[in-house]
């Protein structure tokens, strides 16, 4: 591929993105409304027809009124960390109005019955249903969301998420267990774990949240810590961090390069088996190039048998010996 | 380097302005507070949360069964169990949580949580998480001196002698149970100083300890690699601190997080089995290699986002990390016998500095629109000066003269994002997007890579009864020009290509549905076709597919019944390309077309192709309260993969028909029946019937009679005995649940 050509197209792209997001907000910039003052409804965005103008201008009605016909809400959200008013963040230290910091205001609502003049979390845009969330969960990862890959793909927080009726011990999924939630979607990689080389996942000593952080992050892949993956993996596996005297090239490169933290088939969730693996860049003469079949099987060649590769190349994420170049001490 | 500097520049300009916006705005929020803080009312109707599980537990195993293999990342041995502890207190102000698992076991867990609500936010835990190897494990090398394995002498000198085998001597290896552990003890603290600002605490420290398989060999020919118990002993002490500041109109953060790696054996020496006294010639009496040094990384961060006209947000970010290494080098050999080259310096002293940024931006300026963009840099700056080496000692055995130094790899990473999706209805999202990496190495034979990604997806959702999502992404990475005869210069084939640098064109497809045509009924289906092809690979990878498939379905007609089964297929291909053949005279350019050479010969390439096939089945049923004050619980999970490997050769081939590899298969069932009945609201009686059954069959790890291999007169290898073994476990576990 031509590297000019590749620079032209990056530009044009880049232009056509701003053309078209300049154009959008001065399009927008018409018909809109004057900004709002408090936090809930600055976070109740566009588009939504709970929070449109006409929706919120009935007032606020309170808890009391509220918690009348939906009395089992209001016990579960006393439960639950939104209902705990000493805190001046949550929706509860809005004396009477814990209902409407989120659902907004519900006079309209409580008027006529209609069950489309009251934010309905589950029956909204997940973006319009996210925006109200995100005005309080704004710090932490979850100010990584806006342009995650969650965010891109329209899930929204009650997608995972429930205030009212959790199941979890922590997080209020929807799901006992964090794993639940995430093999809805993610159904390979919730297969790949079940394979005999695993994480301690099955095992309940690590969950997809271990590594991931699904409200966004600055990493990679949705990973929790660090700026690629590798650092991701080195904070458990800080020994194999380094850098060395002598570095892997590959590891250095991708640790996913070798191992497929999901699972594998494979000892040490390899993504092949070794020799097969390190045949894939080591073709050069003698042994590396050597075809390991069933006579050396038989034979029971020490290059094939066992640890295969690595019952030589031992140090094969980095060395620190002198004479650590080829990962041999 | 410029640009660099404009994007550091611009961070930091993007997170002061983020502190400047988000003070100003704090100053107005507290004016504007329209609604006082109250206590709540008490909560009422809380259910029973606290429990503690006493129970006892037994496992029978069938015929050579490997327990080890049943208990690899948990501790189910024989007895009195503590398990399930929970003490849960909430009040208006405060709430307390304290846990325990599996008590006593080696996969412990206790952890504690305080909140006092608005202000802080405490949690502690201890975790243990073993990882059992082998029961059976063996070994002749005596263990009792951290990082020294040393033999008897008279078994070095009867097999340097010759009056002893190492299939004999074999005989007297002691039994030893092969483990690891990891305690993890983790520590985090939120002060939240007012309304906007938290100041967040972690700390974190992993004691590895125990021994693992590993590997030293003191040559190609006619010496003997051999697996050890390699000892574990080190410690990572994580800590961080940032504070946070965010309102309504964006946030801004500050923090530090250090991590030091300490090993307590970081050099490792052991006997060599076939040399009982050094010899310039015939090899050591015994090896050493540098296990993992320490190291510690330092990391400062800085992170800012505004909220911004237009539904749009402005987020940076930008980290420094520092890296070192700095240890004391080993001399090039243990081995009296020769003389140990001169160290071109006496310190690892490797270093390296890591940048990290990311800008992103993203806009919603109309319901039905959004765009996203986002820069991220990451610079691996490898600092260390190359370490040379003039000659050096292969295995401890052989004085080589080299005249090379290390490499420092390193690399710079820039990637661009950006996405835009269109929303005409509430239910319907379509997105495209575009991304283009760039990545500049150094040290590696393909110094720079571009890729550029496109992808669209379109999502469904918000119905009650169907869910849509899927995602279709096309890519292609290109990378300089590779010059083969730098390849060659190492030994490789010119036309080589190594995978994870190499020109790769790449296409994924990913799609899910749910259908929920009854509230209490659903089934999902899902599809994931992945292909890569590497276009200007001879040798190497050549192509890597994936075909993933699954279908499911929940059935919950009741609060007393639910059900659900689920089965998925996935299979993996790839195919790689080699020649098996001697080397060019040393390595040289001049013999590159000579057709008499080996090297040369494509007569004398080979392919492997290889297949995954994994076949998964889950099914699930729980019973609660059907029969009265009863709860039941069924599940069945079964796993099967087997992979092939199958060689090819060349039409006009000149070397000898390979015997095919016999597949590898591994079979992974686990059936649970779990009961429970209450006697009282408080108190319940439990019995739990555990089915496991572990299916392997591998022609490399599969179990062999000799720990000598292979079992001649001179064999190469000496094992330790972990082996992939089967087992069929059936546990019982009876126990006393107390609720209140």
């Amino acid at each position: 591929m031509n590297l000019g050509g590749n620079r032209l197209r990056l530009r044009v792209v880049l232009g056509l993105f701003a053309l078209a997001w300049v154009t959008a907000v001065v399009v927008s910039a018409a018909g809109r409304p004057a900004p709002a003052q408090s936090a809930v409804s600055q976070g109740a965005s566009a588009g939504s027809a709970a929070s449109s103008p006409s929706a919120q201008a009935g007032g606020f009605v309170g808890d009391d009124t509220c918690i009348a016909c939906h009395e089992s809400e209001g016990k579960t959200l006393r439960g639950t960390l939104h209902g705990k008013a000493q805190n001046a963040r949550t929706p509860a230290a809005k004396t009477g109005q814990a209902c409407e910091s989120c659902h907004g205001p519900g006079q309209a609502h409580v008027d006529t019955g209609d069950k489309t003049k009251i934010k309905v979390f589950t029956a909204m845009s997940p973006k319009d249903a996210n925006s109200t969330c995100l005005t309080c969960h704004s710090k932490g990862s979850h100010a990584q969301w806006n342009g995650g890959m969650h965010d891109a793909r329209n899930v929204a927080c009650v997608t995972c998420h429930s205030v009212h009726s959790a199941k979890s011990e922590r997080g209020q999924l929807k799901t006992v267990m964090a794993v639940e939630t995430c093999q809805a979607c993610h159904k390979q990689e919730a297969m790949k774990v079940k394979k005999s080389g695993h994480m301690p996942v099955r095992e309940g000593k690590m969950d997809c949240t271990s590594c991931h952080t699904p409200h966004g992050s600055t990493n990679v892949r949705m990973l929790k810590v660090g700026n690629t993956l590798n650092e991701t993996c080195a904070s458990c596996h800080a020994e194999k961090r380094g850098p060395f005297l002598h570095d892997h090239a590959a590891g250095r490169e991708n640790c996913a390069s070798c191992h497929d933290p999901h699972g594998s088939n494979n000892d040490r969730m390899l993504i092949a088996k070794e020799p097969m693996l390190c045949q894939r860049c080591h073709v050069s003469s003698r042994h590396p190039a050597t075809i390991y079949d069933g006579t050396q099987i038989a034979a029971a060649s020490n290059r094939a048998v066992g640890r295969s590769c690595v019952n030589c190349h031992s140090q094969i994420h980095g060395s620190n010996h002198p004479a650590g170049g080829m990962f041999l001490r | 380097m410029r640009i660099r500097r404009i994007m550091v520049v611009a961070g930091v300009l993007l997170i002061a302005a983020g502190a400047d916006a988000q003070e100003e705005a704090g100053k107005a929020a507290a004016t504007q507070r329209d609604v006082p803080r109250t206590a709540a009312a008490a909560i009422p109707d809380i259910p029973l949360v606290n429990q503690i599980d006493f129970g006892i537990r037994g496992t029978s195993f069938g015929s050579g069964s490997d327990p080890a293999r049943y208990q690899r990342y948990r501790d189910l041995r024989d007895g009195g169990t503590i398990d399930h502890l929970r003490i849960f207190k909430d009040t208006d102000t405060h709430r307390y949580n304290l846990q325990a698992d599996n008590v006593g076991y080696r996969d412990q867990r206790f952890s504690a949580s305080y909140m006092n609500y608005g202000k802080v936010k405490a949690s502690f835990e201890w975790n243990q998480i073993p990882l059992f190897y082998s029961q059976t494990t063996s070994t002749l090398y005596d263990q009792s001196v951290p990082g020294q394995l040393t033999l008897a002498d008279s078994i070095q000198s009867g097999i340097q002698n010759r009056t002893l085998t190492l299939a004999s001597a074999l005989g007297g290896a002691s039994v030893f149970d092969l483990r690891t552990r990891r305690d993890v003890a983790d520590f985090s603290l939120t002060y939240s100083a007012n309304n906007n600002v938290d100041v967040n605490l972690t700390f974190r420290n992993t004691q590895k300890t125990g021994a693992y398989p590993w590997g030293g060999s003191f040559g190609i020919s006619n010496a003997i690699a051999t697996e050890l118990p390699v000892p574990v002993d080190h410690r990572t002490t994580e800590f961080g601190t940032n504070l946070e500041y965010a309102n309504d109109r964006g946030f801004a953060r500050i923090g530090y997080d250090g991590s030091l790696f300490r090993n307590t054996v970081t050099t490792l020496t052991w006997d060599n089995p076939s040399r009982v006294a050094d010899s310039p010639t015939a090899g050591p009496a015994q090896g050493r290699m540098a296990l993992w040094p320490d190291t510690e990384m330092h990391t400062v961060s800085g992170a800012g986002g505004l909220n911004l006209p237009g539904g749009s947000h402005a987020t940076a970010f930008l980290s420094v990390s520092s890296l070192t290494n700095n240890n004391p080098l080993l001399p090039y050999t243990i081995n009296s016998a020769l003389v140990s080259p001169g160290l071109d310096r006496a310190d690892s002293d490797v270093s390296a500095r890591v940048t990290a940024m990311n800008y992103a931006f993203t806009s919603r300026p109309v319901a039905t629109l959004w765009f996203s963009a986002r820069y991220r840099q990451y610079e691996f700056d490898n600092r260390t000066v190359p370490f040379e080496t003039h000659d050096s000692v292969n295995y401890d055995t052989t004085l080589v003269a080299l005249n090379k130094e290390s490499e420092p790899f390193g690399s710079t990473r820039h990637t661009f994002d950006a996405d835009a999706s269109f929303t005409p209805v509430r239910h319907v999202g379509f997105r495209a997007g575009y991304t283009r990496e760039d990545v500049d190495r150094t040290l590696r034979i393909v110094e720079k890579t571009t890729e550029d990604i496109a992808r669209a997806s379109v999502d469904l959702t918000g119905l009650s009864w169907l869910t849509v999502r899927g995602v279709y992404e096309h890519s292609k990475r290109v990378g300089s020009a590779v010059n083969g005869l730098e390849l060659l210069a190492i030994g490789e084939q010119p036309l080589l290509r190594q995978y994870d640098i190499s020109d790769r064109n790449q296409n994924r497809f990913n799609a899910i549905a749910q259908i929920t045509p009854l509230s209490s009924f659903s089934v999902n289906v899902s599809a994931g076709i992945g292909t890569q092809e590497y276009p200007n690979t001879y040798f190497g990878l050549r192509n890597n597919d994936n075909h993933v498939y699954s279908l499911g379905f929940d059935y919950v007609p009741s609060n007393n019944i639910s059900l659900g089964a689920s089965y998925g297929y996935e299979k993996y291909t790839a195919l790689q390309a080699s020649r098996t053949a001697n080397p060019l005279p040393a390595n040289t350019e001049a013999f590159l077309n000579d057709p008499t050479q080996q090297f040369n010969d494509p007569r004398r390439d080979w392919t492997d192709d290889s297949a995954d096939r994994v076949r998964t089945i889950d099914v699930s049923m729980d019973l609660i309260k059907l029969l009265r004050k009863t709860d039941i619980k069924f599940a069945y999970d079964y796993s099967r993969a087997q992979s092939t490997y199958t060689y090819g050769l060349a039409a006009n081939t000149v070397i000898a028909t390979p015997v095919q590899l016999s597949p590898v298969v591994n079979e992974l069932q686990r059936g649970t029946i779990d009961g429970l009945y209450f006697i009282t609201r408080r108190l319940a009686v439990g019995l739990a019937y555990w089915f496991d059954k572990y299916k392997v069959d591998d022609f490399a790890l599969g179990p062999v009679e000799s720990l000598a291999q292979p079992a001649t007169a001179t064999p190469t290898l000496m094992m330790l005995g972990y082996f992939y073994r089967p087992y069929t476990a059936n546990t019982v576990t009876a126990r006393l649940t107390v609720l209140w």
